[in-house]
């Protein structure tokens, strides 16, 4: 059994402490709003923690000192020498580290992944990823999202690429991009666009995932996944709703890893390759030119 | 140059080697009658014999000499469909002889072609247009929520246009030693199964033999040019295509006038990656909201017992394409207007292409010219 600690506040917790008995072996045994406040109680008894938010690197520094697995959302807000640090650092304590809420596991991808793994795509040749959002949080939004998606491609070709092509706009005038493009190219001749928008207006977003592969293509897409809802004048498209399983899926993955003794699905080396990728896509916005990097098989 | 008398326009087939959609579509339009198929004497018996086959489906004479058939028959109109290399030279002879054109896609295989055409039809006064899928009912759609603000101001738009169509064997499957084949001869023979769209003798890859379509979608909708581009591109899928060195696969990222920018992903991805022609959407992102366009559609399932696994399972319906197009084109004629897609855009189109080949050969960011 995988004694779990919740960390953070609000709505999410609810949420997922009425989710977690859905986990094989896994129960939740303390709540905290901070990882301070998690490790001032000598009492508590935990093995894995889940930080709800981003966490600095001093906290996820001390609970991997602590010896306690770590499920934290990917984020842009390490940098990627803190990304590689705690890494290290996971890997000397022996603990497990996985970057949560990456999509990998969203059930529409995990049908994509499934074929890939089966062979029936062949050799990837290209992926296509569209993510709209609204205009609430731009700026941040852009850069946190981008590292899922790069984080998507990069498993489909299972390579870093060895060009990055990136372009930006500010279209409704913050000072942070609110649209991005992401052009990337792979040793193999494999290619990934990426487009990523805040700018909607409030409501849902969308996310589009195509594989296209030499013997078979995968189109994940919310606009294959729509209901109608007739209200008057033009019907409504509404999407089918998933949204749990992802999470459940991704908390169900971090105790196997603990579990096994294994990495977790998007481990660290993951998501470090990942946020390498994202400094690289602004130093080309920077620059206006396309940067190439020494790609091949992350370490 | 019109048709003062009887209102229609007498219309001959400068040659048709491949499928016959071009004339097919232009006959389609009740002001435009085909009268006479012609070529050069001096084609090779493939090509007579294709254009033969064609003038006698539609019990019209084949004259094998282009000059004598466009004095000879009283012609306005010249649909040339014609091998890729010799379309802007047919054209070109028609545009001379004071003919308007109708012509299939690439507009050439080289930018000089393409020069030298827009100039003779902007010298000649003819009108020209470039076959072109923008009046499907999708992409009427799109423009008018485009034009009534639905969306705001564009920004970005996106066009997956990947066709679901084998060319010859995949990939790798050419043993060491076996000759290459031909690019004209695999052409010629995928004929039968019309994914000939390539046919000629110099190689091309997807840019150049669909490229018009998705960016004729962009011009259509946006009215932006492409400045510059980066691109992709790689033969991932077929045999003839790696042995020819022109990619199957290419992906391209547009910047435009008014500071839009926009991707395009294009393909000939094999039969087996979708059950119908193949995945083509269009995504166009504005300031106050955003389009996701299913090309297909409107589309009807149709699925039975013994279906031929080659059949769509999905058939477009309310397709008007063929008809809009030469009505847009009776007009420019009649009102001395222009057409949707004439040669000054299809030279632009032809340019972007050729920087986004360029750019995926260096590897750099290309500007267009």
């Amino acid at each position: 059994m995988v004694r779990l600690a919740l960390v953070g506040d609000g709505e999410r917790v609810e949420q997922l402490i009425s989710l977690v008995p859905r986990i094989e072996d896994a129960e939740v045994t303390v709540c905290a709003a901070s990882v301070d406040q998690l490790l001032a109680d000598e009492r508590t008894t935990f093995d894995a923690a889940i930080l709800l938010a981003t966490a600095g690197a001093g906290d996820c520094e001390q609970l991997a000192s602590a010896g306690k697995h770590l499920l934290l959302p990917i984020s842009s807000q390490l940098s990627t020498e803190a990304i590689q640090a705690l890494g290290d650092q996971c890997q000397q304590q022996g603990v497990c580290l996985m970057a949560g809420g990456t999509d990998r596991l969203v059930p529409a991808l995990q049908a994509t992944w499934q074929s890939l793994a089966a062979g029936e795509l062949g050799e990837p040749g290209l992926v296509r990823l569209h993510r709209w959002s609204t205009a609430e949080s731009p700026g941040v939004a852009v850069t946190d999202d981008l590292l899922r998606d790069l984080d998507l491609v990069l498993n489909v070709c299972q390579a870093l690429p060895t060009d990055v092509y990136a372009v930006a706009r500010s279209v409704l005038g913050a000072a942070e991009p609110d649209y991005l493009q992401v052009h990337l190219g792979f040793d193999s001749g494999a290619m990934a666009l990426i487009d990523r928008s805040s700018t909607l207006p409030p409501g849902d977003g969308y996310f589009s995932f195509s594989v296209i592969g030499s013997s078979g293509a995968a189109y994940a897409d919310d606009h294959l996944n729509k209901q109608l809802v007739f209200r008057g004048e033009h019907p409504v498209a509404v999407g089918t709703g998933s949204d749990d399983l992802a999470a459940v899926a991704d908390i169900q993955e971090f105790c196997h890893a603990i579990q096994q003794q294994r990495a977790a699905l998007v481990s660290a080396a993951d998501w470090l390759a990942a946020a390498k990728i994202v400094a690289t896509v602004s130093e080309s916005i920077a620059s206006g030119s396309a940067v190439s990097i020494a790609g091949g098989r992350p370490s | 140059m019109t048709a003062e008398n009887t209102g229609k326009f007498r219309c001959a087939v400068v040659s048709v080697v491949k499928h016959g959609y071009v004339p097919r579509g232009v006959a389609a339009h009740p002001r435009f009658q085909l009268v006479v198929v012609t070529d050069d004497a001096d084609q090779p018996d493939w090509v007579h014999e294709r254009n033969q086959a064609f003038a006698d489906e539609f019990d019209i004479p084949y004259v094998k000499n282009v000059q004598q058939a466009l004095q000879d028959y009283d012609v306005q109109v010249a649909v040339v469909s014609s091998e890729a290399e010799r379309h802007c030279e047919l054209s070109i002879r028609a545009a001379e002889a004071g003919i308007h054109v109708v012509q299939d896609k690439p507009m050439s295989t080289s930018i000089s072609e393409c020069d030298r055409l827009l100039a003779t039809v902007e010298q000649s006064g003819v009108k020209f247009l470039m076959w072109n899928r923008n009046y499907l009912p999708a992409l009427l759609h799109a423009r008018q929520a485009i034009e009534e603000g639905q969306i705001g101001q564009p920004y970005a738009i996106h066009v997956d246009f990947y066709f679901a169509k084998d060319s010859g064997p995949p990939k790798g499957s050419r043993a060491e030693g076996e000759p290459v084949t031909s690019w004209l001869d695999h052409q010629i023979a995928a004929h039968v199964t019309g994914a000939d769209g390539g046919v000629g003798k110099e190689p091309m890859g997807e840019l150049k033999i669909e490229g018009i379509y998705p960016l004729g979608y962009i011009q259509f909708l946006l009215g932006a040019r492409v400045q510059r581009v980066f691109a992709r591109t790689t033969a991932h899928f077929h045999q003839v295509n790696a042995d020819h060195d022109v990619e199957d696969l290419a992906t391209v990222t547009l910047e435009m006038e008014q500071d839009i920018l926009g991707t395009l992903c294009i393909g000939r991805i094999g039969a087996a990656s979708h059950p119908d022609i193949g995945e083509i959407k269009i995504h166009v992102l504005g300031s106050q909201g955003a389009l996701v366009i299913s090309e297909a559609r409107p589309e009807v399932a149709i699925y039975y017992r013994d279906q031929p696994a080659e059949e769509f399972r999905h058939r477009r319906v309310g397709m008007d394409n063929d008809y809009l197009l030469m009505e847009n084109f009776a007009q420019a004629i009649d009102q001395d207007g222009s057409t949707v897609l004439d040669a000054r855009v299809g030279r632009e189109i032809s340019g972007t292409v050729q920087a986004a080949i360029e750019s995926g050969r260096t590897g750099k960011p290309v500007d267009v010219v």
